[in-house]
């Protein structure tokens, strides 16, 4: 009887040890690895300087007026309709923004495009680490979708899909002037890049 | 009108250095400013685009001192902004303006909205004081204290925007519920100055990196941009010309 005790004392110290010794395993495992930011004070500081001839040039300029904008932007892209368009889209942020929604017949389809003149103090200041993209950036791909940027004739792109809600993000520099960004919805990555192709970027005043 | 001139520059010397002296020099030009600029400014507030426009600004001006729980500096920097907003709009209408009355009542409101900087003088003393103690490496506990209550405000316009809210719509967030039709302006001012550098953060692209401090660093850069462009002195300086330009018009 009292081996049977010592058996069962045995066995349920041996089951506390043993199930403890695996929770500890399994925290361990848990943990992820640390990374370092890539985004850092002093990387943001370097960019700063190394776009410093850029961005002096474009505090002396006077931002894009919305007449020239409303000559710019196109009112169709391929079979989206423009749906809603605006200049100066928020004034209080002391930037020329503007933004514009494009939309398929049947509203199925929609790409939208927000374009900030870097022209001018704040525009300047907020365009300034967006010059080099691909200092602060960092490309991942998940079941949930991916980021990365592209290279593509001398202009750095990051692109991002999500595959959930199927939108991608197209974000760049254009002119050493303007930051622009598009998003779509319902619509394939090689449709994103024909659209994007047909907003004539060059045609915008530069520095 | 040289006297004028001679004064303004020596001002402006004066003052790239140190805005801590603005209010000293500046009592002693306002007065002949005013009477250059003066006639303009009273034939243009007639008008009844300018009788609605100084209402809006006498009812900012009531209604801001009930805000209770806000900073009398956060309250100075929604004035500025909203008159600063204001002042850059009616300066490229009145560029852009056809008509030649249309033009002229565009001036005479934006210098209104000139005077109107003198009229909240006292925001410059602490704030400015506040930006010459302070740099992006070194700030005070009491500076800190405002960048933290201003991203405060400014993240609740954030989180509308991107809970799906439209900017143009934002007075619909469900966060401005039982708010007061100028507290709800008052937030959704400060925090529209943020909204671009929000809007392409997607491209800073780090999880690991804090985007706090980068607010909080735009918030610095931004005050800096306002109280260095938007002040009595530039005001003072930029209504003598616009005076002008209202004299040149054929249609005065």
């Amino acid at each position: 009887m009292n081996y049977t005790k010592l058996n069962l004392l045995l066995f349920i110290s041996l089951a506390i040890l043993l199930n403890s010794g695996c929770g500890e395993k399994k925290n361990s495992s848990a943990k992820e690895p640390k990374e370092e930011p890539i985004i850092t004070v002093e990387i943001l500081d370097k960019i700063e300087a190394e776009q410093k001839p850029i961005t002096d040039k474009l505090k002396k300029i006077t931002p894009i007026g919305s007449e020239d904008m409303d000559t710019w932007m196109p009112g169709k892209l391929g079979n989206l309709n423009r749906v809603t368009y605006k200049t100066n889209a928020i004034p209080t942020s002391f930037t020329f923004v503007t933004i514009a929604s494009f939309k398929s017949l049947n509203d199925s389809d929609q790409l939208d495009i927000t374009l900030m003149d870097g022209a001018g103090h704040m525009g300047s200041i907020t365009i300034s680490p967006f010059l080099d993209l691909e200092r602060i950036t960092r490309s991942t791909s998940t079941d949930k979708g991916f980021q990365k940027t592209i290279n593509k004739n001398g202009t750095v792109y990051f692109q991002k899909y999500n595959k959930q809600d199927d939108t991608y993000i197209l974000q760049f520099t254009t002119n050493d002037r303007y930051l622009v960004k598009i998003e779509t919805q319902n619509i394939t990555e090689k449709s994103l890049w024909k659209y994007a192709s047909q907003f004539h970027f060059n045609a915008l005043p530069g520095i | 009108m040289k006297t004028i001139y001679i004064l303004i520059t020596a001002l402006f010397l004066s003052t790239a250095s140190s805005f801590a002296q603005i209010e000293g020099i500046f009592g002693d030009i306002i007065e002949e400013v005013q009477e250059k600029v003066g006639d303009a400014q009273q034939d243009a507030a007639d008008t009844a685009s300018m009788k609605e426009f100084k209402n809006e600004i006498k009812e900012i001006l009531a209604g801001i001192n009930g805000l209770d729980k806000y900073s009398s500096e956060l309250k100075c920097i929604y004035l500025i902004i909203k008159l600063a907003s204001l002042d850059q709009d009616l300066e490229v209408r009145a560029q852009n303006a056809a008509l030649c009355k249309e033009q002229y009542d565009l001036y005479g409101m934006q210098l209104m909205v000139k005077a109107s900087y003198t009229g909240i003088g006292y925001c410059y003393d602490s704030i400015i004081e506040l930006l010459e103690e302070n740099s992006e490496r070194h700030r005070t506990p009491e500076f800190k204290q405002l960048l933290n209550e201003y991203e405060a405000v400014s993240n609740i316009v954030l989180s509308c925007l991107s809970g799906g809210i439209a900017q143009e719509n934002l007075g619909d967030c469900i966060e401005f519920k039982g708010k007061s039709k100028l507290e709800i302006d008052f937030i959704i001012t400060l925090g529209s100055a943020l909204t671009t550098f929000d809007s392409f953060q997607e491209g800073m692209n780090d999880p690991y990196y804090n985007t706090s401090r980068e607010v909080r660093d735009y918030i610095h850069t931004l005050l800096g941009f306002l109280f260095g462009h938007y002040n009595p002195v530039a005001a003072l300086a930029q209504s003598i010309e616009i005076g002008a330009n209202m004299s040149a018009l054929p249609c005065k």
